[in-house]
């Protein structure tokens, strides 16, 4: 089976999430995180492959911009349409307060210069939803071992 | 005016992936509204599809560099600020003139399919 971590960047708190969810050590940094603001790779739109949980699962985590929800109902759709099911992909979107900040730092980050000034403030405000991040996984973690 | 679905969206339908029919070699075919998204949503289709060891059963098509900004604009004024009366003979007066375009990325989109089993999807 595969899961799949969605959010509006894939690259910050959607990594923060999976990387929980795979019972990976409590990130001390965040950057110490594969693919942690790794813009080349969130540019491409696929999904970053993490690794496999206890389960033998392939866990993901993928950006998908503003419209989380808009963009989770048609991966569901598609699921469907290629004639698999939720035992081949689960779909976990992660929903924070400060997403569309996130996401605008994420985009006016693009220029290098501004990049060093706006990364810090990712850091700070995703420390601030951790919390959140961890309650969500903690519930989908529940979800699965019943699934 | 009278395919299925032509200035008839409401915004729910953004997302929703609508079956419009199978085309001669047996391809089912769809389309999908995706907002500003661009070649992005055509990525991450595509990214799932491969989890899925289905990639070789999809194929996305992006109109949208074929739409010109009488379609843009006609089709936000008709949708989004909901003045139909005013926005769609904006969007049909623009549709008509990127008809031979549209035509044209149907016809490269046949050559690739043939011979293929694919899902086809226009975004």
């Amino acid at each position: 089976m595969n899961i799949l971590f969605l959010g509006a960047t894939g690259i910050h708190h959607t990594l923060i999430a999976a990387h929980l969810y795979l019972g990976k050590p409590e990130p001390v940094n965040f950057r110490n995180i594969k693919f942690w603001d790794d813009r080349s790779k969130e540019m491409l739109g696929y999904p970053l492959f993490l690794d496999q949980d206890e389960q033998r699962n392939r866990v993901y985590s993928l950006g998908v911009g503003r419209d989380v929800l808009m963009v989770t109902k048609s991966i569901e759709q598609l699921v469907e349409i290629l004639n698999c099911t939720e035992r081949d992909l689960i779909i976990k979107p992660i929903f924070i307060k400060r997403e569309r900040l996130i996401l605008f730092l994420h985009r006016i980050g693009g220029f290098k210069t501004v990049n060093h000034l706006v990364l810090p403030i990712i850091d700070y405000l995703l420390k601030k939803e951790y919390a959140a991040i961890n309650q969500q996984v903690k519930e989908f973690k529940s979800q699965v071992r019943f699934a | 005016m009278e395919i299925p679905y032509f200035d008839k969206t409401s915004d729910a339908d953004f997302g929703s992936i609508r079956y419009m029919g199978t085309d001669e070699f047996g391809h089912d075919v769809y389309v999908l509204g995706k907002k500003s998204m661009g070649n992005r949503y055509s990525a991450i289709l595509m990214g799932v599809a491969e989890i899925l060891g289905s990639q070789d059963q999809l194929m996305v098509v992006n109109c949208m560099d074929r739409v010109n900004w009488s379609m843009k604009i006609g089709g936000f004024t008709s949708r989004r600020l909901r003045l139909v009366l005013l926005g769609r003979p904006v969007v049909t007066w623009g549709t008509q003139k990127a008809f031979s375009q549209l035509v044209n990325l149907v016809e490269i989109t046949r050559l690739k399919v043939m011979g293929n089993d694919y899902k086809i999807q226009a975004t």
